[in-house]
């Protein structure tokens, strides 16, 4: 697999390195963020990745909990499931670690609230104002192994790499080009339905009754025989609620009104010639088909903002994946089994 | 009359008044201009399409979508809506959903409403790191949304409660979690409405296939001490307000339009909206009161302002009908479909006493119609559409077959012991919610809300059969006739429209078609039964009136269903069509006509449940508890689908006309006859005060007569008014004689001396004629026929 470890030599950019250069550029966390979070001690210096990263350790005790919980919640994990829950167990422990290691936790206001909240907890009113609070708080280590602080760093970390995969996304005509790639490359995401127009003389079964199928085969004689324009001809029929004369439709529109068995059937008519009678369930039709267009792809521009966030979307799935290769290979993880 | 607002819509409300049509039946003007940019769509009609979608569906971002363990985004409702699979709560350890759904039949446009009040709040909640989240409400949040959800009987969870008694407040406020000045919760509400309006642009089809259409949207909601009285607001086009109006902000309803006319109708571009209510039948009465909200009388300016943006109601949903009640109706026997059975969303007492008629929206239309006698206005001249009001991000989620299974509600009825609960919200007395249709020439944003507007719209109770109203003069023998469809848009209105007296003091005919639902990818093509029209009127006492006539089909068809394996027994009609007048009609009263097209019965969604569970109700020993309701009776076994069109509006006001012009072969000497029929005239008509203007607007030119105040001679006091000049000094007038009856009605008759009428062309060709005097100034606009020199007004 093509992927450099985070503590390997400088070269190839990887989204870890991404990150750790973006930690350094504080303008990348309020873009990143959204003002909500931005809140990062910009003045600190980010440390260089660590050289080597300790092993992760998932201890017998956690992973019968993290059975305990998902058997209280869905019902008893397979062998399958509860190895996923474990490994996601052990990437929630790495991007955490990263964040520690990023300083993720430093100027966070969630951060300092869950830590006042302990210290208060703890100590009362001799907690102090919440700067005093905060600052004993470290002083004691009360972050470390705080769930809610390590959920908060996870999803910061995620948050990053999203904004990170955005920071080498091409601009102008290379855009254009990459989502014409993507477009075509998923075409039938995009591709717009066939199109047909008909007109149709109508026959209603509860107007004809038995004399329907008759009727019907005389004015296919006639029709075929006086050549009349599908318009004037769509005159001799019945009246049709929905019209005798369809523009350049798909055959959705088509089955809405008139049934699948006719638009099936519709769809292997020859152009410009009257049709047999077609059933339908309001009767009998006599149907010209006049043109199709065939199923295509849109010009882009008429699409661009769904492919593009489709585009934006797959390139994250892609960079988060690619960063969480880059840390299963930076950190063996160790899994204890039980007895 | 019209509100200050009405520039923009205006231009929606033009007459199909200048065409150069030879034939007598014309194609319909297109009453719509595009304010967006987007490809023309290839399969644009001018008889326009019908066209079947939601108004009306929440994701994960309604609080209490949320609250139900929902995930499901705005861009997953679309996705659903457009045929694709989406997930559905309970989710596994592995955020993995555990049920999904899927439409059996694409729709062809829909609008996510989310709550709007609560928008801010859950992202608040669920997100790390922003202000609030650690608010101990907040905590809460999570803690119930960390924890399997309490079982069906258990209490509501006071968090989910403490959000419900919010919007329940006379004097609301946000929960604390919003910080000083609710800046928490605004700030993300703005960023949440963002993501709604990218996900709307996202799957709008701007191309020329026109394959599906959104509309930014939301809910107000209004839950005044319990009752119902929310609002769906649907944007005309991506030009919205910057966030959705909440009932936090804006507790009555007249609040609500002053922001909308503020934020969208009043600032530059092309914002516009509708506002549609719902779930008037657990409203407590209020939702149609005839008053304004904080309990002043109405004025005339306040009904037509409430007219002017309330243009259609969800008169059908998943929580039940609200077109009529037995109570309120008890002689149309087929208003008992579907009642909630429950007098406010949450609660589940069974109602002691017949609920409000003002909960229906037939008694609605009667007090607009009353209010429109005293006031000058209505209030209340609603068109219908249906939707679901899911919260499962799952729109046109209807199907009987279905609906047992995927419900509504998230994990409140996720599963059968749930969902055949009667335990509120939600339960057995709830069912899959309908689907609303406009009649529109495309499938693009404009010609939607250009269908909306004008009330071309017809609610169905889930199913999809096709369904055209025409009132006016169609010809008689429509039914027969090919041109059925252009024959009723030049002789008349179409659902949703109004008329005046145009066959002068005779009924307007009414031609209804329907055709039965095509099925399709294994929904059902059920037979139609009958079609009925509902008509509503008021008296000159301004006594309230209805009655339900039976038009077409038979109810004694014998249709039914094999109650074991729901398979349908009998025969119906695919198609049903008659041309109706109404034999009660009475020229000065006011009245609407709205068709209801009834289906074959088929299993309800719950007898189905019931069945596949394998309840034998005939064993009451083998039931279990949990599915008792199966055999409790609180609900039928049956359903008849249907249809409800949008009414058309009698207008007494309106006038009639017929007439004829005599052509001669020198110059000026042709003559011109006019009679002109009016079913009511106002209370302040007075042509001896005011004068009168007659016009006559053609493509080739106008012909225009005023008299001015003092013309017409009184003669007998309010009864009788004349003018005669032989020498026809103005316009060629020599004759007018206006007749007034007891009942209001008149009758204007002018007749010229021979004058140059050579712009009027002697071909068939649209003639307007309007009357106008004092504040009255209505127009008749209709074919006049060219024969043997003359040329006379088509009846």
């Amino acid at each position: 697999m093509d992927v450099a470890p985070a503590h390997g030599p400088a070269g190839r950019r990887t989204p870890l390195r991404a990150l750790y250069a973006a930690a350094r550029m504080p303008a990348l966390h309020f873009l990143v963020i959204g003002g909500a979070l931005a809140t990062l001690d910009a003045a600190r210096s980010v440390p260089p990745a660590p050289p080597a990263r300790p092993p992760i350790v998932i201890t017998a005790a956690r992973v019968e909990q993290i059975r305990d919980d998902y058997t209280r919640d869905v019902g008893a994990p397979t062998r399958d499931e509860l190895t996923a829950l474990v490994a996601r167990e052990a990437d929630e422990e790495m991007l955490y670690r990263e964040a520690l290691a990023l300083g993720l936790d430093h100027g966070d206001g969630a951060v300092k609230w869950r830590l006042v909240e302990k210290m208060h907890f703890l100590f009362g009113d001799a907690a102090g104002d919440p700067d005093a609070a905060y600052r004993r708080a470290r002083e004691l280590g009360l972050e470390r192994d705080d769930f809610v602080i390590r959920n908060a760093l996870v999803t910061k970390m995620r948050l990053m790499a999203k904004a990170a995969s955005r920071s080498d996304e091409p601009d102008g005509p290379a855009l254009d080009r990459a989502l014409e790639e993507f477009m075509q490359t998923h075409a039938d995401d995009y591709r717009q339905a066939s199109r047909l127009s008909m007109t149709h003389v109508f026959l209603n079964a509860g107007t004809h009754g038995a004399a329907l199928d008759a009727t019907a085969a005389a004015l296919a004689r006639r029709l075929a025989r006086e050549h009349l324009a599908p318009a004037a001809a769509a005159r001799l029929g019945d009246p049709f609620g929905a019209g005798g004369t369809f523009r350049e439709v798909a055959p959705r529109d088509l089955t809405k009104v008139f049934g699948e068995a006719f638009a099936g059937a519709v769809a292997r008519l020859p152009l410009e010639t009257w049709s047999a009678p077609i059933r339908s369930p309001y009767g009998l039709h006599l149907v010209w088909v006049s043109g199709r267009v065939a199923s295509d792809l849109p010009p882009l521009a008429a699409v661009r903002s769904r492919v593009l966030r489709a585009y934006r979307s797959e390139r994250r799935a892609r960079y988060l994946g690619r960063l969480m290769d880059e840390l299963r290979a930076a950190y063996p993880v160790e899994v204890e089994h039980a007895g | 009359m019209f509100p200050r607002h009405s520039f923009r819509r205006l231009a929606m409300l033009c007459a199909p008044l200048l065409c150069a049509a030879t034939a007598s039946a014309e194609l319909p003007t297109q009453d719509w201009t595009r304010t967006e940019t987007r490809a023309d769509c290839a399969s644009y009609t001018p008889l326009r399409s019908p066209f079947f979608g939601e108004t009306h569906i929440h994701t994960s971002f309604s609080g209490d979508a949320a609250f139900v363990r929902v995930r499901t985004t705005p861009s997953d409702a679309y996705q659903f809506a457009l045929g694709q699979q989406i997930g559905l709560p309970p989710y596994d350890a592995m955020d993995q959903p555990t049920r999904f759904a899927q439409l059996r039949r694409p729709l062809d446009f829909t609008a996510v409403t989310d709550h709007a009040e609560f928008l801010g709040e859950i992202r608040t909640c669920l997100t790390v790191g922003l202000p609030g989240y650690d608010d101990p409400t907040c905590q809460a949040v999570r803690t119930e949304l960390a924890n399997p959800p309490a079982g069906i009987n258990a209490p509501i969870p006071a968090v989910v409660v403490a959000f419900q008694l919010s919007i329940q407040a006379e004097n609301p406020s946000r929960l604390g979690l919003c910080g000083p000045g609710n800046v928490n919760c605004l700030n993300q509400a703005a960023l949440v409405w963002q993501e709604e309006l990218d996900a709307a642009e996202q799957f709008y089809d701007r191309t020329a296939s026109c394959s599906f259409t959104t509309f930014p949207g939301y809910e107000w909601t209004n839950n005044l001490d319990g009752f119902n009285l929310h609002r769906n607001i649907i944007f005309r086009n991506d030009e919205v307000p910057a966030m959705p109006t909440s009932y936090y902000e804006q507790p009555l309803v007249e609040g609500l339009f002053d922001v909308l006319e503020s934020d969208c109708l009043d600032q530059p571009g092309n914002c516009d909206f509708v506002s549609i209510p719902h779930n008037s039948n657990v409203s407590g009465g209020l939702m149609f009161q005839a008053t304004n909200a904080n309990g002043t009388p109405l004025t005339k300016a306040d009904a037509a302002r409430r007219a002017e943006h309330e243009r259609l109601v969800e008169v059908f949903q998943h929580k039940g009908s609200s077109e009529c009640s037995p109570g309120s109706s008890p002689n149309d026997e087929l208003c008992g479909f579907e009642q909630l059975q429950r007098t406010q969303l949450f609660n589940n007492a069974n109602p002691s006493a017949a609920p409000p008629p003002t909960n229906f929206v037939r008694r609605a239309l009667q007090e607009g119609l009353r209010q429109h006698d005293i006031l000058g206005a209505n209030p209340f001249p609603l068109g219908f559409i249906g939707s679901t009001d899911g919260h499962s991000s799952l729109p046109g989620g209807v199907v009987e077959t279905d609906f047992g299974t995927t419900g509504h509600l998230g994990v409140r009825d996720g599963t059968a012991e749930n969902i055949l609960s009667k335990i509120a919200p939600g339960g057995v007395t709830t069912n899959g919610g309908g689907l609303a249709v406009l009649w529109a020439e495309e499938n693009s944003r404009d010609a939607l809300f250009a269908a909306m507007r004008r009330r071309e719209a017809y609610a169905t109770s889930g199913t999809r059969p096709i369904v055209r109203f025409f009132g006016g003069r169609p010809p008689k023998d429509a039914c027969g006739n090919p041109d059925f469809v252009e024959e009723g848009y030049t002789r008349g209105v179409p659902m949703g429209g109004e008329l005046g007296p145009v066959l002068a003091k005779r009924s307007p005919r009414f031609a209804v078609m329907a055709m039965q639902d095509p099925g399709g990818n294994g929904e059902p093509s059920t037979p139609l039964q009958r079609i009925q029209i509902v008509k509503g009127w008021v008296d000159k006492d301004l006594k309230i009136h209805e009655k339900v006539f039976d038009v077409a089909g038979d109810d004694a068809n014998g249709a039914a269903v094999d109650p074991d394996t729901c398979a349908p027994t009998g025969t119906g009609a695919a198609t049903l069509c008659r041309v109706w007048h109404d034999p009660s009609f009475r020229v000065e009263e006011r009245a609407f006509y709205y068709a209801r097209v009834l289906e074959n019965p088929v299993c309800r969604w719950s007898k189905r449940l019931c069945n596949s569970l394998g309840v034998d109700c005939s064993n009451p020993g083998s039931v279990p508890t949990i599915y008792r309701e199966c055999c409790s009776g609180i609900v039928p076994d049956t359903i008849q689908e249907r249809a409800w069109t949008s009414p058309i509006f009698y207008q007494p006001e309106g006038i009639g006309t017929s007439g004829q012009i005599r052509f001669s072969q020198g110059v000026s000497g042709d003559r011109l006859r006019l009679q002109l029929t009016i079913g009511r005239v106002p209370s302040d008509f007075d042509v001896a005060a005011n004068g009168l203007t007659v016009t006559m607007t053609e493509p080739g030119g106008t012909y225009s007569a005023t008299l001015p105040p003092g013309a017409l001679v009184e003669r007998t006091l309010g009864r009788s008014y004349s003018y005669d000049d032989p020498a026809g000094t103005i316009a060629g007038v020599k004759k007018v004689r206006l007749r007034i009856n007891k009942r209001g009605t008149a009758t204007l008759t002018l007749d010229t001396i021979g004058i140059d009428l050579s712009h009027v062309a002697q071909t068939n060709h649209r003639v307007a004629v309007q009357l106008a005097s004092g504040a009255y100034d209505e127009t008749d606009s209709r074919f006049w026929e060219a024969a043997r020199g003359k040329l006379r007004a088509q009846r």
